[in-house]
């Protein structure tokens, strides 16, 4: 079920945006968004539409991060809910994700017209590589934000072998790791 | 396995792995990848790396990987329940955090949650990360392909775009 959606030339920095308006600039968000969403969901939701300031969305993006799910998924349901309520959340969600839906669905099936054809398989290859080496940059970029400390490596080692090695299941190794992380954190941060 | 069967693992593994994604989509490709190319044989290892690079390289969060994989194992109607799926148990728990107004921001639980978390998110990425390179690399060509792109992307703001054409130009050349 889609939100009204009849006229895209909503109000601009209006102080209290309507359920529409937060579909139409989470539409924009996932549209916009070429190589990570985060910076274009900062950009539009305080820069452009000014409905949060700076440090109300870094708030949001921190708990955003540490709930489970997509963290972009995650600030569209916060900031939808502020806004519109249920309404405002499911507005955010299929705003966001609607249209890369139809785009992936459509480059998917591309792929899957053209995934035997011997000519395309090494590209293919390659693409795939390539983004394996992205994901690891992710993650190397996730880890010069911490500060090296003996519990901090402990953990980021011990997550990385028990999935990367010992091939354990990852809910069997969130639910271990995260409350034992948590409760280190707090014995020690006080 | 019959196709419905197929989809109804596929969904119900997606559901759970929801709620324990801190860290976001990346974070559960292992466990995805083990269901779809190790256990069942549904995709390879190469073609589960090109729906990831396809969902990198097309508008919109890294997410929509599930689609991709949905509709390789399913057709178009399992793409979209596969992002269903994933996103709305994780989705409903956000909004329950939201309603509960969990912000606070500053407070001492919500500081400890962070540094706790956040060495086990940056750990569980780089498996990722490990999974896939070790997954994808049939040779020593598409194993090089990842490890300088690793490289490049951790060290320079190149959009991600330009690693995944250059990934493409490259494995196509013999």
């Amino acid at each position: 079920m889609m939100p009204e959606n009849e006229d895209a030339t909503a109000a601009v920095e209006s102080p209290r945006p309507s359920v529409r308006d937060v579909f139409l600039a989470f539409f924009r968000v996932g549209l916009y968004g070429f190589g990570g969403v985060m910076p274009h969901a900062r950009s539009v939701l305080v820069d452009r539409h000014r409905w949060v300031t700076d440090r109300e969305m870094t708030d949001i993006l921190t708990l955003a991060q540490l709930l489970p799910g997509p963290n972009i998924v995650n600030v569209s349901i916060m900031i939808g809910v502020r806004f519109g309520g249920a309404a405002g959340a499911a507005a955010g969600v299929l705003g966001l994700l609607g249209a890369p839906l139809v785009i992936v669905l459509a480059l998917g099936a591309t792929y899957l017209e053209f995934a035997d054809e011997p000519w395309l398989k090494g590209a293919f290859a390659g693409v795939g590589a390539a983004a394996a080496g992205l994901i690891i940059s992710v993650g190397v970029r996730l880890a010069h934000s911490l500060q090296p400390r003996p519990l901090v490596i402990l953990f980021g080692a011990a997550s990385f072998a028990a999935i990367a090695i010992a091939r354990f299941p990852l809910p069997l190794v969130v639910l271990t790791l995260a409350p034992l992380g948590v409760w280190v954190a707090w014995r020690t941060g006080r | 396995m019959d196709a419905l069967g197929s989809a109804a693992t596929l969904l119900g593994q997606l559901a759970v792995l929801s709620l324990v994604s801190i860290g976001g989509a990346h974070a559960v490709l292992p466990d995805v990848y083990r269901l779809v190319v190790t256990e069942h044989g549904w995709m390879t290892g190469t073609e589960f790396a090109t729906a990831v690079a396809l969902s990198q390289a097309a508008p919109g969060p890294n997410v929509l990987v599930m689609t991709l994989i949905g509709q390789y194992v399913g057709g178009l109607a399992l793409g979209i329940a596969a992002l269903v799926a994933f996103c709305l148990p994780s989705s409903l728990l956000a909004y329950v955090a939201v309603r509960a107004d969990l912000r606070a921001s500053g407070a001492p639980w919500l500081r400890a949650v962070k540094e706790g978390l956040a060495p086990i998110t940056v750990g569980l990425v780089l498996a990722s990360g490990f999974i896939l390179t070790t997954g994808a690399a049939g040779s020593g060509k598409t194993l090089a392909i990842a490890m300088v792109t690793a490289f490049l992307a951790s060290t320079t703001r190149l959009n991600p775009l330009w690693f995944i054409g250059a990934g493409a130009l490259l494995g196509a050349l013999a």
